[in-house]
């Protein structure tokens, strides 16, 4: 505790320089706006959200959008020629090359197709899951745990309920009784069972953020229950939802492929890239690129992903910005140590 | 004087602090936080370090004992009894921590574990230092309890932090610093974050156990009222330079330096200040608030029964008037603070804010009365969301109130930060960016936003030094007199209350004991309690504190403490 108290002794002695260049920006931004620029500021954040958009729509476009069931396809079709679906001519055992930059498959399927199609299946999956978990755990979560009583008994409860029912199992019923409903029903239904974990986080939080004085000050100012919970607390709580929704995000991948494995969601010769894996794994030293090349899409998504969550949870909390680069600093203290 | 100290210091000086400085490494560049210092104290001495927060004093004291961050580096020289401690490694150092230097810290909830008995924290001090059975331990920690004078040490050993109260909370940390006899003591604000009453008592206790211990004391505070009390010598730092060392007697009555004299001039003393008279239409017209036979109860939650927290309480404030309410931590104050602005529910009784009851009332009616009233809250730290630009922070009343928008809000925002004279670039800080005064300013820009009739202020100095404590009374006072808000100030400082309040009423466990205009309950109290809460605030003078001291244990002794 002392030592913080000492930071900031040192660091009130730089406030008058930087005054200077505080004093120049006047211009009264909200929070929306300061949280976006500073997002903006964090490089590997902004690189990670435009290799996303890039990828999202380079997959996309090459196989084109196919949803619907089996009976009732909606599709349109893409640039690349070759379909998961056209068996080609090509001869060998499947290399990359120019005309199918990531090879064939035992099959000679091309990969490319195969690939592009996996991804897409797998962002769409990795979107719904994350994103209807992600909604539903932090509303469940912010309002059991700002309103307590009996709300929170009901609603809690009611969460230990879906948290015993392992979602396999209701994957493996529902696919059971009304068939396969395809990847895209699929993913709904999972994100409907995958929110406990984040709602329970974000209560935790919100249970101990709405005795804090700041939020009796909103509530002075004649803030209603919606805004104090959104505008007030939720930003508060933003490092846990970032950082469970991320796990969440990676999390839904694997979830997909073991339902998938057992028949639902994703069916041959439809691929996700966790099916492509899974299929693949044992192709490890005949044909390498059919596990590779899933395999880095799966890393290069993943690690993205992070670093937009990074760079959201630093932009939300104000006191991510001057941190001491240790290096710099030993590097200083040793060559400027006096005595030594 | 001078040759007298060095002499001393040559005897038996406990610890010799020579040319000791304190860089701190901050984005590039070594900012310096204590600048050549030098000091001894001698056994049975104490010497106080006094300066505002931002000084360099909590810095000097943890310097000592090695304890800054990783960003910071120390030069010069530390020697305690003779043995060179400055950037020695810490297998070293660890011998002398607890054992020959021990430290008292300013928040005792904090620097007590609060899953261990205070029994069982003494004792693991013990048995780390010496080589002794837990019987032994345990014979020694109760003694030790009973030592700090903490009633029953028998079953007191096996409580808990939470089930005593601050002032034997802190009574503990000395204990337990105290349990190895320590050649040195060094004192971090150990009362700041107490009452007066608490606080009086343990500067009584401190200054008993120096006596008794032989004790080198390093003092370190900011407030120049225990200073005056318990201090031989006295070190004024400013922005970590020395300003001016000397024995109490000649920095009281003679300080030579510029800064030391603003110091003592910046101490709220009682009775110094003229009286603010009220106009007399506004005593005849109708009160802003008007509480009568108020009670507030806590429900009961389990087998924990009901607690009254306010127990029929009735007062007044006209329009432009300053209600001082005043009493220890737990009387009830804050509670009625909160009330009055509808953030606790009313148990019986009423409280009415320009005619209209709040007790009881439907959300829609208090949004409308809230729109009268503001708030500043005691910790401006907590008071602030930590996640809104500050600029923000202070429009939201006037936003949700519908009264301004887009450009209009933003012209507002920037009159509030001028009139609580901030600069308006501050205005997409974050809270940590700004000190405490300046956030404790926020707070209240954020109060008037609405022009209010009634401002509630809950301890709203009570986490500031003295120095910007007095500036920012003097800023609400101007406020005020252009505004003309009523006010009701809660606060347990009375020397704060003198400063601003017209009339003064003081709260004892729930209930109000005497309620009445500044000048009869400052100088002719009616009630022993009033009289005894008045004698325990420190007066910056050691000749007149002594004085008080001793009057103070009469009347205690009267009142059959």
């Amino acid at each position: 505790m002392a030592s913080k108290k000492d930071k900031n002794v040192a660091k009130e002695s730089t406030t008058v320089g930087e005054n200077a260049i505080a004093n120049r920006e006047t211009e009264g931004l909200s929070q929306g706006q300061i949280i976006r620029r500073r997002f903006m500021q964090h490089k590997p954040a902004v690189a990670g959200l435009i290799f996303m958009i890039f990828f999202t729509l380079f997959m996309y476009s090459a196989s084109g959008i196919h949803l619907g069931t089996e009976k009732n396809p909606i599709n349109w079709q893409g640039w690349w020629p070759y379909t998961i679906r056209d068996i080609t001519a090509a001869s060998g055992a499947g290399d990359p090359s120019w005309a199918h930059p990531m090879g064939l498959d035992p099959l000679h399927l091309d990969y490319f197709a195969l690939v592009s199609r996996g991804a897409e299946i797998s962002l769409m999956v990795m979107v719904i899951i994350g994103g209807l978990g992600g909604l539903l755990g932090t509303i469940m979560g912010a309002v059991s745990g700002f309103f307590g009583g009996w709300i929170d008994a009901i609603m809690m409860r009611f969460t230990d309920f879906i948290i015993t029912i392992p979602a396999i199992l209701i994957g493996a019923v529902i696919g059971f009784r009304v068939g396969n409903l395809g990847v895209f029903a699929l993913a709904i239904f999972l994100g409907l069972f995958s929110w406990t974990g984040l709602a329970r986080l974000v209560r935790g939080e919100f249970l101990s953020l709405r005795e804090r004085e700041f939020v009796d000050a909103a509530r002075v100012a004649g803030a209603s229950n919606r805004r104090i919970i959104f505008k007030h607390i939720l930003p508060n709580a933003i490092g846990v939802i970032i950082v469970s929704v991320t796990l969440l995000l990676a999390g839904s991948i694997l979830t997909e492929t073991g339902l998938s494995y057992l028949g639902f969601g994703v069916q041959a010769p439809d691929v996700s890239l966790g099916t492509l894996i899974n299929q693949y794994q044992d192709a490890f030293t005949v044909a390498p690129w059919l596990f590779w090349w899933p395999g880095v899409i799966i890393i290069l998504i993943a690690l993205s992903i992070n670093f937009v969550g990074d760079g959201l949870r630093d932009a939300f909390d104000p006191r991510q910005r001057r941190r001491i680069k240790r290096k710099d600093f030993q590097l200083e203290a040793a060559k400027s140590r006096p005595g030594k | 004087m001078a040759t007298n100290l060095t002499k001393k210091s040559n005897q038996d000086a406990i610890l010799e602090v020579k040319d000791f400085n304190v860089e701190f490494w901050v984005d590039g560049v070594w900012y310096p936080a204590v600048i050549d210092m030098n000091f001894e104290v001698a056994a049975g001495e104490v010497l106080a370090i006094v300066g505002e927060s931002g000084s360099g004093k909590s810095t000097t004291a943890m310097g000592l004992m090695g304890l800054l961050a990783g960003n910071a580096r120390s030069s010069g020289s530390v020697k305690v009894k003779g043995t060179e401690l400055l950037n020695q490694p810490v297998s070293t150092l660890r011998k002398f921590r607890g054992k020959e230097v021990a430290y008292i810290f300013q928040e005792p909830m904090t620097a007590l574990n609060p899953v261990y008995t205070i029994g069982f924290q003494i004792v693991e001090v013990l048995r780390t230092h010496f080589d002794m059975g837990p019987d032994m331990a345990r014979d020694r920690a109760i003694e030790l309890i009973g030592m700090v004078e903490i009633p029953n040490p028998e079953a007191s050993f096996d409580k808990y932090p939470h089930q005593l109260s601050g002032g034997q909370r802190q009574r503990a940390m000395i204990a337990q610093s105290l349990a190895c006899d320590p050649a040195l003591l060094i004192a971090d604000e150990p009362t700041t974050a107490l009452d007066v009453t608490v606080q009086a008592e343990i500067l009584d206790l401190m200054r008993g156990l120096k006596d008794k211990l032989n004790s080198a004391v390093l003092l370190i505070t900011h407030d120049m009222g225990v200073v005056a009390d318990l201090s031989d010598r006295i070190l004024v730092m400013k922005d970590g330079l020395t300003v001016e060392e000397n024995s109490a007697d000649n920095i009281f009555n003679r300080p030579q330096h510029p800064y030391t004299k603003s110091l003592l001039a910046s101490v709220p003393k009682l009775g110094s200040v003229k009286v603010r008279t009220l106009a007399a239409e506004a005593k005849k017209a109708d009160s802003v608030l008007e509480v009568t036979n108020l009670v507030i109860e806590y429900p009961k939650r389990g087998r924990v029964p009901a607690f009254r927290a306010v127990d029929d309480i009735s007062f007044d404030i006209k329009p432009g008037e300053i209600l001082g309410l005043v009493g220890e931590s737990g009387s009830g104050k804050t509670t009625v603070g909160r009330a009055s602005i509808g953030l606790l529910p009313v148990h019986s009784g009423s409280i009415k804010i320009l005619g209209n009851e709040i007790g009881g009332a439907k959300p829609r009616d208090l949004k409308e009365i809230r729109k009268h009233t503001g708030i500043v809250f005691q910790d401006p730290a907590s008071s602030l969301n930590p996640r809104l630009p500050i600029g923000e922070s202070i429009g939201e009343p006037l936003f949700l109130a519908g009264e301004a928008k887009g450009e209009e809000l933003h012209r507002r925002v920037e009159d509030l930060l001028d009139s609580v004279e901030l600069p308006r670039s501050y205005r997409n800080r974050y809270p940590h960016e700004l000190s405490g005064g300046q956030k404790q300013r926020v707070g209240i820009a954020r109060a008037l936003a609405l022009s209010p009739d009634l401002l509630i202020a809950d301890e709203p100095t009570s986490a500031l030094d003295v120095s910007v404590q007095a500036r920012f009374l003097e800023l609400l006072q101007e406020l005020q007199d252009s505004l003309k808000f009523a006010c009701l100030f809660i606060t347990h400082d009375i020397g704060v209350v003198d400063i601003l309040a017209h009339r003064i009423a003081v709260m004892q466990n729930g209930k109000l004991v005497e309620i009445g205009p500044r000048d009869q309950i400052l100088n002719n109290p009616q009630e022993l309690y009033t009289q005894s809460l008045l004698a325990a605030v420190p007066v910056p003078n050691p000749a007149e504190q002594k004085k008080r001291r001793e009057a103070r244990a009469k009347l205690l002794a009267k009142i059959g403490k």
